[in-house]
């Protein structure tokens, strides 16, 4: 390889990049971080619903890169690799509140000092970003509808536009499987908003 | 939930369904292909869906990304 500098880090693919970074080159996962910090943010809003949960997963998926970069091959693409630490930790995340919501504490009904606190939304939004707004709300509400074996390929494949072969990779499912799964997770989502996008054909 | 949405398919059929909804068929794959759903119903209402929700799909990864440019631009006119 040639000499790696910091003007020229842009120009280094992934697995590129992540070899530097076996041989010490923190810039070049500074680079890599820079590259995904964003997309593996919204991948993993799908399945916490949560910004902070967002966060902390995303945190803690470029800490296990940092510290794990030796366990890294070049058989597979990085982000692959990355993509399933990522879903390890969120799928952990998620068995670990449902353990959690088994506990919740409710309001006191007898108690007629406590009471919900409604807050009002402060957020005025012009037309035009109201309806994206409405729009990206409503699909990703439909898009939580779908059965998690469903949702996570189809996110993997028409949001993160993996391939087929890295969808596999990443589920651990056979090829059959998910194109299957993709099939009907893509339909699902359709007969879901049925109604929203007749009615939105039918406005304009 | 639907029937077609429930049935099971080969693997070869399901690899017709998928190229199909992305656009990856050849011409004479795609007039086979079409002349299965003519006969095929269930066929037929899965592929065309799946097309819808794939379409949905687009619209929302497009509208992440511009909110997520926003996001990012309204960051670096704070920092």
């Amino acid at each position: 390889m040639d000499s790696f500098t910091a003007t020229s880090v842009k120009n280094y693919n992934d697995e590129d990049l992540m070899e530097y970074f076996q041989e010490g080159k923190e810039l070049a996962f500074n680079e890599l971080v820079h590259r995904y910090q964003v997309r593996l943010h919204n991948f993993l809003f799908r399945y916490t619903k949560d910004h902070q949960d967002c966060e902390d997963l995303v945190q803690e998926t470029f800490l296990r890169v940092h510290k794990s970069k030796h366990s890294y091959e070049r058989i597979a693409k990085f982000s692959t690799w990355m993509y399933t630490i990522a879903l390890n930790l969120a799928k952990s995340l998620y068995k670990k509140k449902q353990r959690m919501y088994k506990i919740s504490i409710h309001k006191d009904e007898s108690d007629p000092d406590d009471r919900e606190l409604v807050l009002e939304d402060e957020r005025i939004l012009q037309d035009d970003a109201l309806h994206e707004k409405l729009c990206m709300e409503k699909l990703e509400k439909a898009l939580m509808e779908l059965p998690q074996e469903f949702r996570e390929v189809v996110m993997l494949r028409d949001l993160q536009q993996l391939s087929y072969e890295e969808v596999t990779e990443i589920t651990g499912v056979p090829m059959g499987t998910v194109k299957s799964r993709i099939n009907r997770g893509r339909a699902q989502l359709q007969l879901l908003l049925k109604n929203y996008v007749q009615m939105g054909t039918n406005a304009e | 939930m639907d029937p077609f949405l429930e049935k099971e398919y080969h693997p070869v059929i399901e690899t017709f369904i998928s190229e199909y909804v992305d656009d990856e068929m050849d011409r004479v794959e795609k007039i086979a292909f079409e002349e299965l759903m003519v006969h095929d119903d269930d066929i037929r209402d899965l592929t065309f869906n799946a097309i819808g929700g794939k379409k949905l799909l687009e619209e929302l990864r497009k509208l992440k990304n511009t909110a997520s440019l926003i996001r990012r631009l309204n960051d670096s006119f704070t920092d």
